[in-house]
């Protein structure tokens, strides 16, 4: 083995335990909520159908407000595929459709830390974040394990 | 939509924000709603879904289309098709106020006039919207008749081609005034069944009504606005919403026939691989007699090509025994979406015994949703 070999080797026997330490740490994608909000009600269908606006109110007629992250943010599409079944792509067709018969997609804010601070201050509300970004401002409705394998997320905790 | 007694106030900042987002949709540019750290934080609308003036929790958007025909024996025309500006109002969380009012052909070009003779301008709906259960809403006004699909759908910009089917539009008034509830059931399964039933009184309610025709044709004897009816539409969607299944019926006392109707519709559409299927089916017969009987079907395949570009084919008929309302027709064309609020389109249309009722021609337009 040459001088090469040996240096590959030994940056190997370096970096690969903190890849499989990041590669294995357990990430969560979390489906958060306003405290007014009772989610022991909150299934994923539930909260598929508040996010495509067919659930616009809830029993006592309070009005769920979901709010999303940028068409382009990773996690929004790993949120959309999981939970919707259809990415924010794909969904352009339905919200124009939606759009014309007046009901409009959920509002959109900039990052989690404007989904926290959204969600925390806004009766009704409901957003996502990675486990890393969880505040206590706020519940946690539903828990979306990810894998690293498939879910691209770039920047996973801003 | 506007929620906004549950939207923390930011003032003129979000107004800024929701002012920018406005113009750039209009201006077809769909950069991010929140363009600058300042407004980051605020709450705004997707892009290209109209102005929204959260502070009155008001939304305003529409539609706009510009068209090219060269139909067979007719003079080759350019018209401002069509200008529909489409308001929705959400004063609380059970209330939602809309309006759509539509300015149709203002302006026709051809090569020796230009005119704004046949220009119409009315009201498409208009209709208060209040959820009595989070699977229940009543809706009272003046409302799309939910019979099949493309009628509830029918704006330009959401549709393939420039040229609707003919089943969607002769055996019917493609609008209704009066009462109906609505509501969507959810299952574990995620499917989700969408329901609504509608009482109809229209020669009450709009003596202002009139027969809808084509938008080529005007046949003087055919009749298709109602005097009364009622009915109900289901709408069952699956495979994770990408296929959906519809089944429609009415019982409708059309104006000008003696004898009341039975119409009876199914319809779906399916994404498959990318491609776009959709089909209507629709039959309308008389309690009394055959005459006024009638039926057609379509079937339509949206297949993409490249990025953006889609190839469209739709072959349809229509049997009417009224008037001179029977054609088989081919509509074969190409449909351009750089967003999908915009949409460039060209198709050419041919047939058999059709040239009384959707003659034989090449369209094009272009269409944006703001």
């Amino acid at each position: 083995m040459g001088t090469s070999g040996f240096a590959l080797l030994l940056a190997l026997q370096i970096l690969l335990p903190v890849l499989a330490e990041e590669g294995s740490r357990p990430r969560q994608l979390i489906v958060i909520a306003n405290r007014t909000l009772a989610v022991e009600n909150l299934t994923q269908t539930t909260i598929a159908n508040i996010y495509r606006r067919k659930l616009l109110v809830d029993d006592r007629g309070n009005a769920f407000v979901p709010v999303n992250l940028p068409a382009t943010n990773p996690l929004r599409r790993v949120f959309s595929t999981a939970l919707l079944k259809q990415s924010p792509r794909e969904l352009e067709t339905y919200w124009n459709e939606q759009y014309y018969q007046g009901i409009s997609p959920p509002y959109v804010v900039a990052s989690s830390e404007a989904v926290i601070r959204f969600v925390a201050t806004t009766a009704g509300a409901i957003g996502y974040v990675l486990d890393c970004n969880l505040s206590d401002a706020v519940i946690v409705a539903f828990r979306v394990q990810l894998d690293f394998s498939t879910d691209q997320i770039a920047a996973p905790c801003d | 939509m506007a929620v906004g007694n549950r939207i923390p106030n930011h003032g003129a900042r979000r107004a800024a924000a929701a002012l920018g987002c406005a113009l750039a949709a209009l201006a077809g540019w769909s950069a991010p709603a929140y363009a600058t750290d300042a407004a980051a934080f605020n709450p705004a609308p997707e892009p290209g879904h109209g102005y929204s003036l959260a502070d009155l929790r008001l939304n305003l958007g529409g539609y706009i289309t510009v068209r090219l025909k060269d139909l067979k024996g007719e003079p080759v025309q350019f018209d401002l098709r069509d200008i529909n500006l489409l308001g929705t109002w959400i004063p609380t969380a059970r209330w939602i106020f809309l309006a759509e009012f539509k300015v149709h052909n203002p302006i026709a070009i051809t090569a020796d006039r230009v005119s704004g003779a046949d220009a119409e301008v009315g009201l498409e709906r208009l209709y208060a919207d209040y959820a009595v259960s989070p699977q229940l809403a009543m809706r009272v006004g003046k409302i799309l008749t939910p019979i099949g699909r493309w009628n509830l759908t029918h704006a330009d910009p959401l549709e393939w081609t420039v040229t609707r089917p003919l089943v969607t539009v002769l055996p019917f008034a493609t609008r209704a005034t009066g009462v109906s509830v609505h509501g969507a059931l959810a299952f574990d399964s995620g499917n989700v069944l969408d329901y609504t039933l509608y009482v109809d009184g229209s020669k009450a309610l709009d003596p202002l009504r009139d027969d809808i025709a084509t938008e080529d044709i005007e046949l003087r004897r055919l009749h298709n606005a109602f005097d009364t009816a009622v009915g109900g539409q289901l709408r069952y969607h699956f495979w994770d919403d990408r296929a959906e299944l519809g089944a429609s019926y009415s019982n409708i006392q059309v104006r000008g026939l003696k004898d009341r109707s039975h119409l009876f519709g199914v319809d779906g559409r399916c994404f498959w691989r990318q491609v776009e299927f959709t089909s209507e089916a629709l039959i309308r017969y008389s309690d009394g007699t055959r005459e006024n009987s009638e039926w057609g079907v379509f079937v339509q395949a949206a297949i993409p090509l490249v990025e953006s570009l889609h190839a469209i084919v739709r072959l349809e008929q229509f049997k009417g025994d009224r008037a001179a309302t029977r054609a088989r027709l081919g509509t074969f064309g190409l449909a351009y979406r750089p967003q999908s609020s915009m949409v460039f389109k060209l198709e050419y249309r041919l047939g058999g015994h059709n040239q009384a009722v959707a003659p034989d021609g090449a369209f094009a337009s272009a269409s944006v949703l703001f």
